[in-house]
């Protein structure tokens, strides 16, 4: 599953196995937009107002979706820098087009912004900030940490580097995100194995760390650790402004959940 | 997310299904050690077939996928080719015993999976390598899924059968803590035909355990499988240094054991690595010269710069090669060097043959090797009695031999010091004639009292008579026993009566300078016997 947040506050909601995205506005029904196959994985909100899916695993496309909610076209993934759809790990919908992430680690762009196949698939490393001005990329570096890099475009300086320490086990890292004042949103999961049974979870927490634009750490909290449930692609976004949404998943109910800070 | 939710029923279902493909209880049923590229390999096998609920059942070849639609367990399967997430997991690790990829099984679930530990175990999810698989089950649904490795993030690379719509994918998935890291018994991190630990592919022995990948010759085989571990063309079974190359196979001690892994090649017990000899026996490591270099293979022992075997003395050090006797054995080596039967020793002239040891001196030095061998101060060369002491030189008759030497000093023909009679009477005054008027013993030319009446000659008034009382009556000075006239006459000796000159006066008084007689014939003998000992002598 994954979602998104438009600018008028709406949940676009990609209901994977009901093939079929959900958009949720306050004071109304859900809206229903059907896809073709229940294979889509990620979504993004393309400035235009049209919705970008991405299918790695069934068709291995990137459909587009008018404001009507229908597809008008869809383009392979695979081809220049991206010989595998199944490495696409993140889809970003902009104004200068379609990028998708490969391996949490950089960035190639499939499409220009009338969704058209770019023949030249550049490369970028990490992903966009919030405001498009730095490239934001972190990878565990050890058991119990992780590095959070940012490249500022058209900045002679070196990039901006920040280790991250943890007190537990990193299981993964589920999101990386970035507001408009350039704060770096690090969501990591943390567990503890007992010692002589590593089935058994001493403890478990998400922990999320803010990052600000000079790479010192600001603050760190704990999110909800999500029960058992279906894998998710975007667990966790920030908006233009800061506040964290959460996609919770249950055995038959998905709920979003949004912190203001 | 994997769409197995399956029930205990189901998974008694399961259990039908393995025993309708042939699979007895797996209970009794063992996996055989499997590397974990192998079961990857299978994995991929399994790559693009179609979710088949229940089911365990690949092609090799890539056909026949099959279909899958609808929601499982509820959903509709064609073909007969696919398998379900458990199904693949138990196929690709070979349990419960190996089976084909194209025989349907579907002996576990995500429950037994989870649960139990028949042919796997529980390891720590960051722990988890290539081959391992995560499984979770919660309420009757589950999934289970082939670990491949990580990305930055922890995302996983998986191959599983992912669900109806999907069907057996490889991909980049998330993981959550529910996921349960599972790795399979007799798992192995390479392929290892002989259990030695070192993967075939880098194995230099694939069918003989040899762990320490020991080559001697670095000819890519290993020892242990190599019948000529170093290389020389001996095979190791015939081979007196199996390990290191020696097509020669040079065993100087004859023990056995090559010289190049004979830590004591001459075997006389002291190592090659202090032995100064290492390839000739010499347990005593004598080095006479001290150049490290045992005497055993020195071939110049004494250092002198001649070869021991042209060396007369090859112990002692002499480049000169003395060899006094011309023994063949030098000097410098020798206890009696001139081998003249007395030691050197004891010798007063070592290098000269001198048996008799005279010293005529007793100088300590035999003359035979002395120069001065009287002692007078005179060297022999230039001394008239080189073995009489004469340090005056005195040669009375000025034959070239000393008096103290000269058999006949006074060279008038009449020997002195013989052991003849008569003896000369004067002994440095030649007097052939040997008169002697008084009769006693000295010749009268060098009697100071020739009549022997007690008066000397010089104011005996009657030199040649006897006459003690001197009576001279005429008080001419001429005695009276001998003046023919007292009164004064002058009397006329006889001319014979001190020699044949006319020119006798006898106030002159004796003559005694008297013609000499041919002494030639005893020089010459004389001269003769010193050339002789003045040939024998030699300077050392």
């Amino acid at each position: 599953m994954s979602f998104a947040v438009d600018d008028a506050g709406r949940m676009h909601v990609l209901d994977q196995v009901n093939a079929r995205i959900q958009i949720f506005e306050k004071g109304k029904e859900p809206r229903v937009v059907s896809l073709p196959t229940s294979t889509y994985q990620d979504l993004a909100l393309a400035p235009d107002g049209r919705t970008v899916v991405v299918d790695q695993l069934g068709t291995g496309t990137v459909g587009y979706l008018d404001a009507s909610g229908e597809m008008t076209h869809s383009i392979p993934i695979a081809g220049p820098n991206i010989d595998d759809p199944a490495a696409v790990t993140a889809l970003f919908a902009r104004e200068d087009g379609t990028w998708l992430e490969v391996e949490h680690q950089h960035l190639v762009r499939v499409a220009d912004a009338r969704g058209e196949p770019d023949p030249d698939r550049p490369v970028m490393p990490g992903r966009f900030s919030r405001d498009g001005s730095a490239a934001m990329r972190v990878a565990m570096t050890g058991p119990t940490s992780a590095q959070l890099t940012v490249e500022h475009f058209g900045s002679s300086g070196a990039a901006v580097e920040t280790a991250l320490a943890f007190d537990e086990n990193l299981l993964a890292i589920r999101s990386l995100d970035s507001d408009l004042e350039g704060r770096a949103y690090i969501v990591v999961d943390q567990i503890l194995e007992d010692a002589n049974d590593p089935d058994v979870l001493v403890d478990e927490h998400q922990t999320m760390v803010v990052v600000g634009e000079d790479g010192k750490e600001l603050e760190r909290f704990d999110v909800e650790v999500p029960p058992t449930a279906d894998e998710q692609k975007r667990p966790i976004t920030i908006d233009a402004h800061g506040t964290v949404f959460q996609l919770v998943c249950a055995k038959d109910a998905a709920m979003i959940e949004r912190f203001a800070r | 997310m994997s769409t197995e939710r399956r029930t205990r029923s189901a998974l008694l279902l399961g259990g039908l299904v393995a025993a309708a493909v042939g699979l007895s209880s797996h209970a009794v049923a063992s996996p055989q050690p499997m590397t974990r590229d192998a079961v990857i390999a299978l994995a991929k096998q399994a790559m693009g077939y179609s979710y088949y609920w229940g089911h365990g059942r690949f092609r090799s070849d890539g056909a026949q996928h099959g279909s899958c639609s609808g929601g499982c367990p509820g959903c509709t399967h064609y073909g007969a080719y696919g398998g379900d997430c458990s199904g693949l997991a138990a196929k690709v690790w070979q349990v419960p015993s190996p089976i084909a990829m194209t025989t349907d099984a579907h002996p576990y679930s995500t429950y037994n999976f989870k649960y139990e530990s028949t042919h796997w175990s529980s390891i720590s999810r960051g722990s988890a390598k290539k081959a391992d698989e995560f499984v979770h089950h919660d309420g009757g649904a589950g999934h289970i899924f082939v670990y491949e490795k990580g990305d930055p993030w922890g995302s996983v690379w998986a191959y599983e059968c992912k669900g109806c719509a999907w069907g057996c994918v490889h991909d980049l998935r998330s993981i959550y803590s529910y996921y349960l890291a599972r790795r399979r018994d007799l798992i192995q991190d390479f392929a290892d035909k002989d259990g030695d630990g070192v993967a075939d592919a880098k194995d230099n022995c694939v069918s003989v355990k040899n762990a320490s990948q020991k080559d001697t010759d670095h000819d890519g085989k290993g020892d242990a499988c190599d019948t000529d571990d170093d290389n020389d063309g001996d095979l190791d079974a015939h081979d007196n240094c199996p390990l290191v190359k020696n097509a020669d196979q040079k065993d100087t001690d004859h023990d056995g054991k090559g010289n190049v892994c004979d830590s004591d090649d001459d075997g006389d017990g002291v190592a090659d690595t202090k032995d100064n000899c290492p390839l000739d026996k010499n347990a005593s490591q004598k080095d006479t010269d001290k150049d490290a270099k045992g005497d055993a293979c020195d071939t110049d022992d004494d250092a002198d710069g001649i070869a021991d075997t042209k060396d007369n003395c090859p112990l002692v050090k002499n480049a000169a090669q003395y060899d006094a006797d011309g023994d063949g054995k030098g000097d410098a080596c020798e206890a009696d060097d001139d081998g003249d039967g007395v030691l050197d020793e004891d010798d007063d002239c070592s290098l000269d043959p001198d048996p008799g040891q005279l010293d005529t001196d007793g100088d300590g030095r035999g003359d035979v090797c002395d120069e001065e061998d009287d002692g007078d101060g005179v060297p022999d060369l230039a001394d008239d009695c080189p073995l009489a002491y004469n340090p005056s030189q005195t040669d009375s008759d000025g034959d070239g031999l000393g008096d103290v030497c000269d058999v006949d000093p006074d060279d008038d023909g009449v020997l002195n010091d013989v052991d003849i009679e008569p003896k000369d009477n004067c002994r440095l005054v030649p007097n052939a004639d040997q008169e002697d008027a008084d009769g006693d013993d000295i010749g009268d030319v060098c009697d100071d009292d020739v009549d022997g009446d007690g008066v000397k000659n010089d104011v005996d008034d009657c030199a040649t008579i006897a006459n003690a009382d001197q009576a001279d009556t005429d008080g001419d000075g001429a005695g009276d026993a001998c003046d023919e006239g007292d009164e004064g006459d002058q009397a006329e000796l006889p001319n014979d009566a001190f020699g044949p000159s006319d020119d006798v006066s006898v106030e002159g008084g004796c003559n005694l300078s008297a013609p000499a007689t041919d002494p030639r014939p005893v020089m010459l003998l004389l001269t003769v016997g010193l050339a002789a000992v003045v040939a024998r002598r030699r300077k050392r």
